[in-house]
């Protein structure tokens, strides 16, 4: 908190609770956490203890019940509905477990999509929608339908689609969760490497070799992180 | 944004292709809606828009006078034609059509079989005119012939009075002037014209408000079912929808490709519809009078008026779609 400067998320005392018929589940209870620029972090913890509820308002997706939300100097309660949008499609990428590629888009077309709502014109959507997919080692897929690629080559689809608005920070809910180990290790070392060309990157994974690959991991249980870990890999 | 509408487009012509069932019933829905419509806007068309059926409503004649029928040849009759006078006919241009078709009628004699002069001379032709009742299912004419009145022996006359003003007070001077002829003869009914024809087209009526409700039942449920259908296919888009939102699409621009999506549809829908409507129309046109097979008014209409309102029917589950939170939609599978 003292380098203010450089902290791109700031969240302080954060509370989610979901209520449905009556019954409240309290997903997020007093979550303090502190991102910088650069980072790579890692989300561990068991099945329900509100890790993809932290991604997703940290995503601007959902909105905290009570709590502190800054991102890179904006506080998220502030914002409206179009202005979260906004956030969204210009500073946040998403990758998540189950891909999530429009299936009637090809692989460029998905690609390119976040860049059609910043109303780019096409012949920049096209270059940075083409160096995305080189990143990721797609480039020769680009006229193919999700359906035609393996889960593989799906998610990185999906990471070259969540990297093309050059996004201040990257969130990714369990990237490898739906992928063999061969492609898992793929993904994660294009994580890897984005990270070291300066991405801030948060992840959410079960698997404590992958949460390795950050520089710190968070353990939440129960809706709260009970312990941080600092990897050491710096670079 | 002109690119970002040609994509939308071309996107949705696309998954219109990888769904031909769901194309079918839209189509379908709409064919059907299309007739329905195209039947309504005929009827709204011959009811309201043309309050008479006729080309020219003048020519209405329901008793054998010529004085507005106009004379395409020959003659009229004169007060020279009386019953010292040779006996004289006026054809009509169906007759002429039908009994001498390559000669000229006028001075041609005839056999007549009713009563009088057996043998009459043409001497003049005139427009056809639809005399005795107004037959919406009738195009062809019929032929007649016109006699003079002081050659007739007929034991019946309709007279017709041109009136200003209402034409029921004059109900008595009528009688009166009749009686002055021979205080014996009876005045069997006293009709305004405008009477007589309500009552010639009161069973054509009868049969287009007929038409009318069940087009109004068959839009009716053309609408609903491309409400339903929308409302669907919306559903079935949902977590596309969420992808969307969380890659930063707007309210704006999901209701904008919704909609424009439902455009691509109906428009692909109603072109389709058309060729089924056009088919299955000449059934429904049959029952019209005077409404042209495929009237290019009418079928307008009824496409606008049904593009219009599927697009009214995919915009409540648009707006619905918009405004959903992208949490909620991701959940959809
Ligand atoms: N929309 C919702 N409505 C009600 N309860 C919810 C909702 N979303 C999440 N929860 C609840 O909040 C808690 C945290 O859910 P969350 O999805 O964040 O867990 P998770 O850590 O991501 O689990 P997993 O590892 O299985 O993905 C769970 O108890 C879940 O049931
Ligand atoms: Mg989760």
């Amino acid at each position: 908190m003292n380098d203010t400067n450089n902290t791109l998320i700031h969240v302080q005392d954060l509370q989610k609770v979901f209520v449905t018929e009556e019954v409240e589940t309290h997903a997020l209870s007093g979550v303090h956490l502190d991102i910088k620029k650069g980072e790579y972090i890692a989300i561990a913890g068991p099945s329900g203890c509100g890790k993809s509820t932290l991604l997703s308002i940290l995503g601007l997706l959902d909105s905290p019940t009570d709590g502190t939300y800054v991102l890179n100097g904006t506080h998220a309660a502030e914002l409206s509905a179009s202005q979260r949008a906004r956030i969204r499609n210009r500073e946040v990428g998403f990758v998540f477990q189950s891909f999530n590629l429009i299936g009637d888009l090809t692989v460029y077309e998905n690609v390119e999509l976040p860049l059609t709502y910043q109303k780019m014109p096409k012949a920049q959507r096209k270059e940075r929608a083409h160096a995305a997919l080189e990143k990721v080692s797609m480039a020769h897929r680009m006229k193919h339908y999700p359906a035609q690629l393996s889960g593989g080559q799906q998610q990185r689809v999906a990471v070259a689609r969540a990297i093309v608005t050059d996004p201040s920070i990257l969130l990714a809910d369990e990237p490898t969760g739906n992928l063999d180990s061969a492609n898992g290790d793929i993904v994660m070392e294009m994580l890897h490497d984005l990270h070291k060309a300066g991405a801030t990157i948060c992840m959410v994974t079960h698997d404590p070799r992958y949460a390795n690959h950050a520089q710190r991991t968070v353990h939440l249980f129960d809706g709260r992180i009970i312990d941080e870990k600092e990897a050491g890999d710096t670079l | 944004m002109m690119g970002t509408l040609i994509q939308d487009i071309r996107f949705g012509i696309r998954m219109l292709a990888k769904r031909p069932a769901f194309t079918a019933i839209v189509v379908l829905v709409l064919a059907v809606g299309i007739g329905a419509n195209s039947a309504l806007f005929s009827v709204f068309k011959t009811v309201v828009l043309s309050p008479l059926p006729f080309p020219q409503p003048k020519q209405l004649m329901f008793v054998n006078s010529t004085i507005e029928i106009p004379l395409m040849d020959g003659r009229p009759f004169t007060e020279h034609d009386d019953g010292s006078g040779e006996p004289v006919l006026v054809v009509n241009q169906a007759f002429c059509r039908q009994f001498f078709p390559q000669e000229n009628p006028i001075g041609q004699q005839v056999r007549v079989f009713f009563c009088g002069p057996a043998f009459r001379r043409i001497v003049g032709v005139v427009g056809n005119v639809r005399a005795r009742n107004i037959d919406l299912n009738q195009v062809e004419y019929s032929p007649m012939m016109y006699e003079p009145i002081d050659q007739t022996c007929q034991h019946s006359l309709t007279t017709m009075v041109r009136t200003h003003g209402d034409p029921t007070s004059l109900t008595h001077a009528l009688q009166q002037a009749v009686w002055t002829l021979d205080r014996d003869l009876p005045i069997s009914q006293i009709q305004t014209l405008t009477r007589t024809l309500n009552n010639t087209m009161a069973i054509p009526r009868f049969c287009m408000i007929l038409l009318f409700l069940v087009a109004v039942v068959a839009l009716g449920l053309a609408m609903m079912g491309l409400y339903g259908v929308i409302a669907y296919a919306m559903g079935e888009r949902m977590h596309e929808i969420g992808i969307r939102m969380v890659f930063g699409a707007q309210a704006n621009d999901i209701l904008r490709l919704t909609l424009q999506r439902a455009f691509v549809l109906i428009t692909v829908g109603v072109f389709t519809g058309l060729v089924i409507a056009l088919a299955l129309g000449r059934v429904v046109q049959d029952l019209l009078y005077q409404t042209k097979q495929a009237d290019p008014l009418v079928f307008s209409m009824g496409v606008l008026f049904l593009v219009g309102a599927g697009l009214l029917a995919c915009y409540i589950p648009a707006r619905r779609a918009a405004r959903i939170d992208p949490m909620e939609a991701l959940r959809y599978e």
